[in-house]
């Protein structure tokens, strides 16, 4: 019998990486199949004067703009122009139209090709948005508010941040969130770069389990907190849960389980959300990120109920049956982008996008309130305040 | 209206490239160290010639775009191994009816004439039980047993968890051992 250790594995693909390089296309190949895509650029005088015209073109429009918007005649709603291309539904509920990490030729290229922001939350106090790198890990968000750029965070050199796709609002106004590289601690970082607190959450991180969300309540008293195995295939639900969902107070501790999921079927559970008023924290409970066939499970939009002083139910107030035929593969990483929705302002309603329409639900038992049918973006979704 | 964000740092890869040379030119400039490792580190996560062009080629259309995102020149080559890792998963979870249209044509670079004679039995076993691998684990073994980057740095290159990432490494090691065994009984 023969004995797998790391060096035969090693030897092994060596051997099959040196053969994949001499089946492979040679750069001069590669790039000859790759330039028209990208496609020739003006050089030299051309060039300046392409830059000189357009830089005169934004200054127009710039003065036109302000203009207007001094005089009145032009109302501006919050929007974010780069790279976010919006679709307004009815006249409140917005959302991005991106793909989020992947470079995808069917989709409208963002008006700066040299920059890619993920828009990865919205404050309904502030109307301020949480922005990340499309290339993940940056170490760097941008909150972006009505008036622009509100703050540009990087994570302290000190500290080891990791997950920038889950840096959230909170929880103090002028502050964001940032899970460890680790996970197993959360970094308090103020607008001004300076780090407030750090959270030790390890207590709230089930074995084998990694960090996968986590959200701060709108009173910045409580910070939900969700953990998955990624594959269903690396948990026994039989013996310890898939995915699990938790609340902790300010300072990390008094970690309470509202939810976990023992199907191995659903395994992602990401996107917390919580209302208004504090008391629901929704979620996606999701199938595992990867193309399971047969078919996967429809992603669920789960509410759950924490009021004081009563018993944590959960409700499932969406089942996205129809997206997931259209959406081919259930990606965990993309559900944002994929099955996206939004508390509105006063905690009675949700939007969800699904069907080639975004719906208005009832935040008490998921019933269709109102349809908005249009074109379906890939983006999150984000309900503005009242004006 | 909305306001522009412009990044506060300067970025670091602008290539030597004279202003007038074409831009096969300069993408050949930019890819000539890297390439062959990017046409390795796709292979043995796609498995198939076909599957792993193409995401060399993506590969190769986002670093491009985005080389103004990549602020420290010493990190190229971990930047790289990211897009290319990700890609290259990305392709192995294209919805199955467009694997249905995809050419079967494409020849394994392990399927080719082997003229040091070197396609033993066990050879065959650990190939075959590699390709039964997901993508995830065969990119956390190439990652990690391949490039000899660290658990936590396969981990950051892969997007995923630690533990995540560990048990990807386990699962891979067991099947592994699991198939030669059974293999050689």
């Amino acid at each position: 019998m023969t004995t797998v250790n790391d060096d035969l594995i090693r030897a092994f693909l060596a051997d099959e990486a040196q053969r994949a390089v001499a089946a492979a296309p040679s750069l001069d190949e590669a790039v000859g199949r790759l330039a028209p895509r990208i496609g020739g650029r003006p050089h030299g005088a051309s060039r300046r004067l392409i830059v000189l015209l357009a830089a005169t073109l934004l200054l127009v429009a710039a003065l036109g703009t302000a203009i207007a918007v001094g005089s009145g005649i032009l109302r501006v709603p919050l929007v974010i122009t780069d790279p976010v291309i919006e679709l307004m539904r009815n006249g409140r509920i917005i959302q991005a139209d991106f793909d989020g990490f992947w470079l995808d030729d069917t989709a409208p290229p963002p008006p700066r090709a040299d920059q890619a922001y993920v828009w990865e939350g919205f404050d309904q106090d502030t109307g301020w948005f949480l922005y990340t790198s499309a290339l993940s890990r940056e170490g760097r968000v941008w909150v972006v508010g009505d008036g622009g750029l509100v703050a540009e965070l990087d994570c302290p050199a000190s500290l080891s941040c990791g997950g920038d796709e889950m840096a959230t609002f909170g929880p103090g106004r002028e502050e964001v969130t940032w899970p460890s590289a680790d996970g197993r601690s959360v970094h308090v970082i103020g607008f001004d770069g300076t780090l407030r607190d750090t959270l030790d959450i390890s207590a709230s991180i089930s074995q084998g389990q990694d960090l996968s969300d986590l959200v701060w309540s709108p009173d910045g008293t409580r910070l939900g907190v969700s953990t998955e195995f990624e594959f269903s295939t690396e948990c026994d639900p039989s013996s310890l849960p898939c995915g699990t969902v938790w609340i902790v107070n300010r300072d990390g501790g008094e970690p309470q389980v509202l939810y976990t999921e023992r199907a191995a079927e659903y395994t992602a559970l990401r996107e917390l959300a919580w209302s208004p008023d504090g008391n629901t924290l929704a979620l996606l409970v999701a199938p595992p990120g990867f193309c399971a066939f047969p078919e996967q499970a429809p992603p669920r939009l789960v509410a759950l109920r924490v009021a004081p002083d009563e018993p944590v139910r959960a409700d499932t107030l969406n089942v996205y049956d129809d997206e997931r035929r259209e959406s081919g593969c259930i990606l965990a990483h993309h559900l944002r982008l994929d099955f996206p929705f939004a508390w509105s302002p006063d905690g009675t309603r949700i939007a969800v996008a699904g069907g080639g329409e975004i719906i208005e639900i009832s935040a008490e038992d998921g019933e269709v309130l109102a349809r908005h049918p249009g074109e379906r973006a890939n983006g999150p979704l984000a309900w503005l305040p009242e004006r | 209206m909305g306001e522009t964000i412009h990044p506060m740092r300067s970025t670091a890869t602008d290539t030597a490239v004279p202003e007038s040379t074409s831009v096969e030119d300069e993408l050949a400039a930019f890819f000539d160290a890297h390439y062959a490792r990017m046409v390795r580190l796709a292979g043995l996560v796609c498995r198939t010639g076909h599957l792993a062009e193409d995401a060399v080629q993506a590969a190769m259309e986002q670093a491009w775009r985005r080389r103004s995102s990549l602020r420290e020149p010493g990190r190229m080559r971990w930047w790289l191994d990211r897009i290319v890792v990700r890609e290259a998963i990305r392709m192995n979870r294209r919805p199955w009816w467009s694997r249905l249209t995809a050419t079967h044509a494409d020849e394994h670079a392990s399927l080719l004439p082997d003229p040091a004679g070197e396609t033993t039995p066990q050879r065959m076993a650990l190939t075959a039980a590699f390709e039964a691998l997901t993508p995830e684990q065969r990119a956390a073994c190439v990652l990690h047993l391949h490039l000899g980057y660290g658990v936590v740095e396969t981990a950051e290159l892969m997007g995923a968890g630690v533990e995540t990432t560990r048990s990807r490494l386990r699962l891979a090691r067991r099947r592994l051992r699991a198939d030669l065994s059974e293999d050689a009984s």
